[in-house]
């Protein structure tokens, strides 16, 4: 699993490549931890290259979100495949995310 | 998955087949009833008679010593008796005629002046001696003027027996120079002149014995001269020898002989009558180049007796020989030591045909004897041998009925072994397969043999019929132990063990009625531990008991090990049984992995060894089954993920799962993986998470097991994915992600552990 945070014109884009299952995503929160102190600004989650997500992904993606609420930041995602797509389809996350 | 009963290819399986090719063998022979009856009392008898030729032969030997030395001894005897009783006659004689003539020497000197007188005396010595057969009195020349210069009165017997008496001295018979006469005056010859041929009368040979007469002034004047005819002797010699050669010698071989000479060593008696008086035995002893008879020849000349061993015209003879007193004569009798030995062989041998004949009558009356005695014995044998024949039978047909192969899944490594004690027993197991259900059973009915054997057939079938119309193992037993004590006057029971394997999940259901505990060990586990059991009653006694059937969680490379106590029970020669601790301490020296044929080949080995020589004294029977499923276990660590991807990867790929449907069952597991992980065991606990899975037509079963506290996960309940995000909350999601990503999903709690079964169909939802 490996994961890049790039910055352009104010939006932050984190790229996934890999697999984030339970075993990665210890590494994978320290790693998203710069966006936790982001403010007002833009976050995107490029998924495009992720190949497998399992809850704790999932919940690492969800605490993002609570917290960029409170920083007034948004949260959307980018590059979804169709099955990591069905994936926050089905736990209604999909929602919490901007378009 | 073979039968091992019959491939086994240890020590004791060695001693049964040999067992097999012997009973076989003699199994062929059976038909032949009357030739086993027949054999068996001639090789009793054949026995007996050989002991009794070798005893008889050996006092036959003896005796055959004893017989021919005692016969020689008595032929040798009786030779000497015939010598000593022809001198006695011989000297009787001698002495008769001498005794005579002198008692008459008186009468005729009183009238030696009437010449007439002598013709008297002359008469009656005539007649008074019947051995004389003439006698003559003698005179000088010119004695009596009146006669003339001859004068010899001579009284003769003839044929009839009649006596005359005539004067004979003439100028034809002019007795006066005769060197007889001359040297009888002169008493030079002694008082017997030697034996001449009577050339006129008898033409016989005769003796004369010679008394000198004296005138009154006791000047000889004269001689009487008895004659006597040695005829007699010589016949009497004659007839002894051919009486002795009669009984001792037979045809064709030397005869003995006997022979008389005088002291001049000249023949007087010689079976070869033209030898008398014309051969001298000196000078034929001499003629020959053997010294030997030469000094015989002299010792019986100067008057010895004895007997001597020699060669006598090249035959090997004993001589005896005695002189004869008055004529200094000598007699030998010449026996051929063949004559001698002879009689004794003969007899000898004819004690031997005796014996030998003896034996052949022994036999024959003994052979029909043991035939007559034995012959309940050798119907008993052969009635022994017709049942022993049925029991082998009935072995292979108790054989038979155990199953040959095992069991079909790739998930099941399972064999089995039961070596009866005798032919048949009453131990018994089965297994069979349904679908993914494996039904086996162990068991061990009471008592041992046919009466055992029989109940093991019953239960055997009752067995095979009740599966096919229950599916747990309790109400198996209470079925079979329903049937089972329906007239079971004899309380003939069973102990028994069934139990139901679900190939799928490693879940055990059984049912123990009053059998052994099984063993099992646990992959990883070296030492094997007990099954718990309930103690239930054995089968076959009580038709009311209500068994109790029990469950149990088998981990993946689980081996269980059923056995019959004939195992723990064997005895050596000690009478020390092989006992609970060995069969713990042989199962411990087995490797990890190792087949379950080998691992019962290895107990059978050991138990072998223990036993020896010793005769297997019960039934042994062994069960070993490890379910072997494919199968993945994780310690608790979130770091063992990969490898549970790893793991469902490759059963995906193995079962053809399209890509999509793999990755909600990799979902599935690893939801459910953690959430264990994460809370099953408490913090620092050694927790394991067990996974197994099992693919079949479009469908992967992935069953999770763990030991952790108790947990439903199909009772969760639905988190609410219509709140914000600020209100949600960051767990529950796992359980509903399984949900989703499965095609169903159950949950047991199953002796201490959790059991999550996943199902997937290869689709994606």
């Amino acid at each position: 699993m490996k994961t890049t945070i790039k910055e352009e014109n104010g939006t932050c884009v984190m790229s996934f490549i890999g697999r984030l299952d339970t075993s990665s995503s210890p590494q994978v929160e320290k790693e998203m931890q710069p966006l936790y102190d982001l403010t007002d600004r833009r976050i995107i989650l490029d998924c495009s290259q992720l190949e497998y997500i399992s809850s704790s992904g999932l919940r690492l993606f969800l605490r993002l979100v609570k917290n960029a609420k409170i920083k007034g930041c948004t949260v959307s995602l980018m590059g979804l495949s169709a099955n990591i797509r069905q994936i926050f389809d089905e736990t209604g996350l999909t929602r919490l995310f901007q378009n | 998955m073979r039968q091992q009963v019959w491939q086994k290819s240890d020590g004791r399986s060695r001693k049964w087949s040999k067992k097999l090719v012997r009973k076989r063998f003699f199994l062929n022979f059976v038909p032949m009833k009357n030739e086993t009856i027949r054999s068996f009392a001639s090789r009793l008898t054949q026995r007996i008679m050989a002991l009794l030729l070798l005893t008889m032969s050996a006092i036959a030997i003896v005796v055959y010593y004893i017989v021919q030395v005692g016969v020689s001894d008595e032929v040798e005897e009786r030779y000497q008796g015939t010598l000593l009783h022809t001198r006695e006659q011989l000297q009787c004689v001698l002495s008769d005629v001498a005794v005579a003539v002198e008692n008459n020497l008186h009468d005729v000197e009183r009238d030696i002046d009437d010449p007439h007188k002598m013709y008297e005396h002359a008469e009656r010595i005539l007649r008074n001696n019947p051995y004389l057969i003439g006698l003559g009195v003698i005179f000088e020349a010119d004695y009596y003027s009146s006669q003339g210069r001859w004068y010899e009165v001579y009284a003769v017997r003839d044929a009839t027996g009649a006596v005359s008496v005539t004067q004979i001295g003439s100028e034809n018979h002019d007795y006066l120079q005769a060197p007889w006469f001359l040297k009888a005056m002169a008493n030079e010859t002694g008082e017997w002149a030697a034996p001449y041929f009577d050339d006129l009368g008898a033409k016989q040979l005769l003796t004369t014995y010679f008394s000198q007469i004296r005138n009154r002034e006791g000047r000889v004047v004269g001689l009487i001269g008895a004659d006597i005819s040695l005829e007699w002797l010589r016949k009497r010699i004659k007839d002894a020898d051919e009486r002795n050669n009669r009984k001792f010698v037979s045809n064709g071989t030397h005869k003995a002989y006997s022979f008389i000479i005088d002291n001049n060593s000249t023949y007087i008696i010689h079976p070869d009558s033209s030898r008398i008086l014309a051969c001298n035995f000196l000078d034929e002893t001499k003629a020959t180049s053997d010294e030997e008879d030469d000094r015989l020849a002299i010792r019986m000349m100067a008057g010895e007796e004895s007997k001597e061993s020699l060669s006598v015209g090249g035959v090997s003879s004993l001589v005896f020989f005695c002189p004869l007193e008055y004529v200094n004569w000598s007699m030998a009798i010449v026996v051929p030591k063949a004559a001698i030995s002879r009689n004794g062989s003969a007899l000898g041998l004819l004690i031997l045909a005796i014996i030998l004949a003896g034996l052949t009558i022994i036999y024959f009356i003994s052979r029909y004897t043991i035939r007559r005695t034995s012959k309940p014995l050798t119907d008993f044998a052969a009635h022994a041998a017709s049942v022993e024949k049925e029991l082998h039978i009935a072995s292979r047909i108790q054989m038979a009925m155990l199953p040959r192969v095992f069991a079909d899944s790739e998930n099941l490594d399972i064999d089995a072994s039961l070596v009866p004690a005798r032919e048949v027993g009453g131990d018994l197991y089965d297994i069979v397969q349904r679908d993914n259900q494996l039904y086996f059973c162990i068991g061990d009915v009471s008592g041992k043999g046919v009466p055992a054997a029989l109940v093991m057939a019953m239960a055997i079938s009752a067995f095979r019929m009740l599966i096919e119309q229950e599916t747990t193992p309790e109400c198996i037993v209470q079925r079979m132990n329903e049937t089972m004590s329906r007239d079971n006057d004899y309380c003939i029971f069973i102990t028994l063990f069934v139990g139901v394997l679900d190939l799928r999940t490693g879940c055990l259901h059984y049912c123990n009625a009053g059998h052994k505990a099984p063993l099992f060990i646990a992959t990883g586990l070296s030492h094997p531990s007990t099954l718990a059991i309930e103690a239930n009653l054995p089968i076959g006694v009580f038709p009311d008991y209500a068994f109790e059937g029990q469950r149990t969680q088998l981990l993946p490379g689980t081996t269980l090990f059923l056995y019959t106590d004939g195992l723990t029970e064997a005895e050596n020669a000690e009478h020390e049984q092989f006992g609970f601790e060995r069969l713990m301490t042989t199962l411990q020296e087995l490797t990890e992995g190792v087949n379950t044929h080998s691992m019962i080949h290895h107990i059978s080995q050991a138990v072998n060894r223990f036993v020896g020589d010793t005769e297997q004294s019960d039934d042994l029977t062994m069960l070993a089954l490890r379910w072997n499923r494919r199968a993945l276990i994780l310690s608790c660590d979130i770091n063992e993920i990969p490898r549970l991807t790893e793991f469902v990867t490759s059963v995906c790929r193995d079962a053809g799962f399209n890509e999509g449907a793999m990755q909600q069952l990799i979902l599935a597991v690893e939801e459910a993986v953690v959430n264990i992980m994460n809370y099953a065991y408490k913090p620092d606990a050694e927790g394991k998470v067990c996974l197994t899975a099992e693919a079949s037509d479009n469908q992967i079963t992935i069953s999770i097991m763990d030991s952790g506290l108790p947990f439903d996960p199909t009772l969760a309940p639905q988190p609410d994915l219509t709140i914000d995000a600020e209100e949600r909350e960051e767990g529950g999601l796992g359980i509903y992600m399984i949900r989703r990503n499965t095609d169903a999903m159950n949950y047991e709690r199953r002796d201490g552990y959790n059991v999550l079964q996943l199902i997937k169909y290869n689709s994606v939802r």
